[in-house]
């Protein structure tokens, strides 16, 4: 298990070379550069050449991006060009946003997902199960952003239960149920269509758990049937299960970042679009690093899990 | 089992349920203004700086020697009033400008002001030897700086500019972004540094900055050691909330009290339910396409008449704009001295279009490129541009950038392939449209970009500036309108009224004939 990690943790290094090179380069290749973000569109083209080489971008790529990864392994992040702080500073309340956004909405989908896959898969061909499947279908689909709308419609206008927008209160200093109250909407919206794919994918994967012959046989022991499917046909679809949502993480976090927009949540994907506008390079490097980094680990966390509840190996 | 999970079922949406117990009453303090922005502020350092929402900002935080005053909502256009200056006088023909300043101001930070902090403030832009110069104000304040010759400090509290030549509009023009003179505490500039003095704003103003959370919000409060008039509000909020439907709901939820930049088609949903729209049709700020006076085909100016008159700019006003917006038929924008209410000019007619582009040589019409930026809006307004023009037989290709590439392309000047592209702008001084439309601004020493020239119309501007007398500076901005008109270099499209929503507890609010507010007059109720 060990040597599985260390070999994993190995392979990140390359994953995040290539991704901070690519970006570097889409970036160089944009037209327009950070010296119009930084002298106004009205400088002159001589001073934005003065600008260019005291900032050292008029050197070649491959230089300007080893002086970066110099900087990056003496855990120097550097400045945003916008803002002039520290991108350390910047992106680390953002990342956290972002974290806490996904963590509420990823567990939603378990919960909900998981749930939901059970029960209909208890009562697979029943009116209730049909009735949900039908329901999860129509979640499924619906695309975040209007999934939002309509909740912030809903939840904050209609019923004035929840705010419309942000993660705390604008007189500050809310603390936790500050945040919890902000979160509840967002989450929901992230985790919803998610949860649906969960739920039907769970339901699948016990209802042909069940047909196996020692469930089966277990029936014909007398076993109750809620034991059969919480113990013994959730033991062994549980890897399945853990990699249907392994799989969901790719839409979860698509999902925060549409619900960072329409809930004007301050995470990640708001800095790095307003990065990528200006062009802000430190600050677009190290937000897709952080994304990066956050898919890598959590697929690694995935595959973890999956190995631990089936040492043979054999993956579903 | 059927009970338990049901049991279970039902816990989860008690416990969904219950989270609303947690949901407070909307958060407002009595007197505090929570302003909703379309877009994040940039730098808060005046002279480096450049946004429409920034200099908002700045405006409550700093002053300059002379400020506008944006306290009239019936003003036509703004005009300069005292301030750190509390008198000057301009000499030698518009090349002199002397202020004696006001005594007894301190800065936010406690430390005074006086002519040497004026001086320290110019040196930044201006003095390549000084400790405090910094390349990036240069940069960006170079339209105000370019006219300066010198700068004398004649006693504590009196200072003296020498210009190159004379320009009755230089100091205002100081006021417009990009780069605006405003000033800063000299201590504070050199207890921070020129990067990070941006991330401290220490003016004179009304408002003190309190804190910022990049992406979310900037905290102002109440400067109650002020010199003058104290300011109402105890704070000011702003909240950066990009999506506009987004932006909507938090007003309807009273977690904002005003916005800017409402979408048009909520407009009347928020009427409704009792929000007050506050527009003002004198404000600053004008759509207008620059046509490539070199293209192989536009360059032939009945080519670009027909253009002009193929555009129906009051459909336009009216539909797309949902009356936040009047038609504009010349370049002088609104909101300046020299604007002409009564100026027409290719009035709305397709066949009168169809029958000079027959003349120029095009009676099946062309094919032609625009080029536009991204603003998020769904380019409506480009989309009834490019249909108009199908009318008459022009095919109009649309090419999309995002904004910084667009800026970046924008300011090159339209390459001899493309046939026009559009900007959103304008200042409260006229002289802004000269720099759009002198020979001698075309890129790169300018902004304009469809390489228009005449040179009847550089003499005009030319005189203008150097006209003290208001009446006759008028009379040649708008003989040049009407050459610049004839000569078809731009269509103008319509005059932005700045829509802003206000909640019914805002009081005080004046929508300026400026593109930025004063919110020293507003308060909020309880």
């Amino acid at each position: 298990m060990l040597l599985f990690l260390l070999k994993r943790l190995a392979a990140l290094v390359p994953v995040l070379l290539g991704v901070s090179f690519l970006v570097f380069l889409m970036v160089e290749l944009a037209p327009g550069d950070v010296t119009t973000l930084l002298l106004g569109p009205l400088a002159s083209e001589e001073a934005k050449a003065t600008l260019r080489k005291t900032l050292g971008l008029d050197q070649p790529i491959l230089i300007q991006y080893a002086k970066w990864l110099e900087h990056v392994l003496g855990g120097d992040f550097g400045v945003s060009i916008a803002t002039s702080r520290r991108v350390v500073d910047l992106l680390a309340p953002r990342l956290l946003a972002t974290v806490i956004l996904g963590g509420a909405s990823l567990a939603l989908t378990i919960v909900f997902g998981v749930a939901v896959g059970v029960i209909t898969a208890a009562r697979a061909g029943g009116l209730v199960d049909r009735v949900t499947q039908s329901v999860v279908l129509v979640i499924g689909n619906l695309p975040p952003y209007w999934l939002g709308l309509v909740l912030v419609f809903a939840f904050s206008l209609q019923f004035r239960w929840f705010p419309t927008s942000g993660m705390r209160s604008v007189s500050g200093n809310g603390g936790v149920t500050d945040v919890l109250n902000h979160l509840v909407l967002p989450a929901v919206t992230t985790a919803a269509a998610p949860a649906a794919v969960v739920a039907a994918m769970v339901r699948a994967a016990i209802i042909e758990v069940m047909g196996l012959d020692y469930i089966r046989v277990a029936r014909a022991k007398g076993v109750p049937r809620r034991t059969i499917i919480l113990k013994h046909a959730m033991r062994n679809a549980l890897p399945t299960i853990v990699t249907i949502i392994g799989l969901q993480m790719g839409y979860l976090f698509g999902g925060a970042l549409f619900s960072e927009v329409v809930f004007a949540w301050p995470g990640l994907g708001q800095l790095l679009y307003t990065s990528i506008v200006g062009r802000d390079l430190p600050v677009i490097q190290a937000s897709v690093l952080a994304i990066a980094l956050v898919f890598v680990l959590v697929n690694l966390a995935i595959d973890m899990l999956n190995r631990a509840l089936d040492p043979r190996g054999q993956h579903a | 089992m059927k009970t338990r999970v049901s049991i279970s079922v039902a816990l989860v949406y008690a416990l969904l349920a219950s989270t609303a117990l947690f949901a407070p009453g909307a958060a407002h303090a009595s007197g505090t203004l929570i302003w909703g922005t379309p877009a994040e502020a940039d730098s808060l350092d005046p002279h480096a700086m450049g946004g429409w929402i920034g200099r908002s900002i700045t405006q409550q935080i700093y002053e300059s020697l002379l400020d506008e005053d944006l306290t009239d909502p019936k003003a036509t256009s703004v005009k300069l009033k005292p301030a750190l200056a509390k008198s000057y006088e301009v000499t030698e023909g518009g090349k002199v400008w002397t202020f004696n300043l006001r005594e007894g101001v301190k800065f936010h930070d406690g430390t005074d002001f006086d002519a040497d902090a004026v001086k320290f403030n110019f040196d930044r832009f201006l003095d390549e030897k000084s400790p405090q110069y910094y390349p990036k104000a240069k940069g960006f304040i170079v339209g105000f700086a370019s006219w300066i010759d010198r700068v004398e400090v004649l006693d504590k509290f009196k200072i003296r500019v020498t210009l190159k030549k004379p320009n009755y509009e230089w100091f205002q023009s100081g006021l417009q972004p990009y780069g605006v003179f405003l000033i800063i505490s000299p201590a504070a500039i050199k207890k921070y540094g020129n990067d990070q003095i941006s991330l401290h704003p220490t003016g004179t103003g009304k408002f003190k900055f309190v804190e910022r959370e990049q992406g979310v919000k900037i905290v102002l409060e109440r400067n109650d050691d002020y010199w003058g008039e104290k300011a109402k509000l105890d704070k000011i909020v702003v909240r950066v909330l990009s999506d506009p439907t987004t932006r909507v709901n938090a007003l309807l939820a009273n977690e904002v009290n005003l916005i800017t930049t409402p979408p048009w088609d909520e407009i009347d949903g928020l009427k409704k339910a009792g929000f007050q729209l506050v527009t003002n049709e004198n404000v600053p700020s004008i759509w207008y396409v620059s046509i490539n006076t070199r293209h192989p085909i536009l360059k032939d100016k009945r080519v670009r008449q027909a253009l002009n008159y193929a555009v129906n700019r009051e459909e336009l006003a009216k539909t797309i704009y949902q009356g936040t917006a009047t038609p504009a038929w010349g370049i002088l924008s609104r909101g300046t001295p020299a604007f002409d209410p009564n100026f027409r000019a290719y009035e709305y007619n397709p066949d009168k279009a169809k029958k000079l582009l027959a003349e120029a040589g095009y009676p099946n019409g062309f094919d032609v490129t625009f080029q536009i930026p991204q603003y998020g809006t769904g380019e409506l307004a480009e989309q009834w541009l490019q249909r108009d023009l199908k009318k008459v037989g022009v095919n109009v290709t649309i090419q999309k950038f995002e904004w910084i590439s667009y800026m970046h392309e924008w300011t090159q000047g339209l390459k001899d392939s493309v046939g026009f592209n559009e900007m959103g702008w304008g200042e409260s001084i006229p002289s802004w449209t000269a720099r759009q439309a002198r020979t001698d601004t075309a890129p790169p020493n300018g902004t304009n970009v469809g390489w228009y020239s005449n040179k009847e119309v550089d003499a005009l501007f030319d005189k203008a500036l150097a006209e003290n007398d208001e009446s006759s500076r008028i009379r040649d901005y708008r003989d040049a309108q009407k050459i610049i008109s004839d000569d078809a270099a731009f269509i103008p499209l319509i005059n932005d009224q700045q829509p802003v929503f206000i909640s019914p507890k805002v009081k005080g609010f004046v929508n300026p004939a400026q593109d930025w507010f004063d919110f020293s007059t507003v308060s909020v109720d309880p």
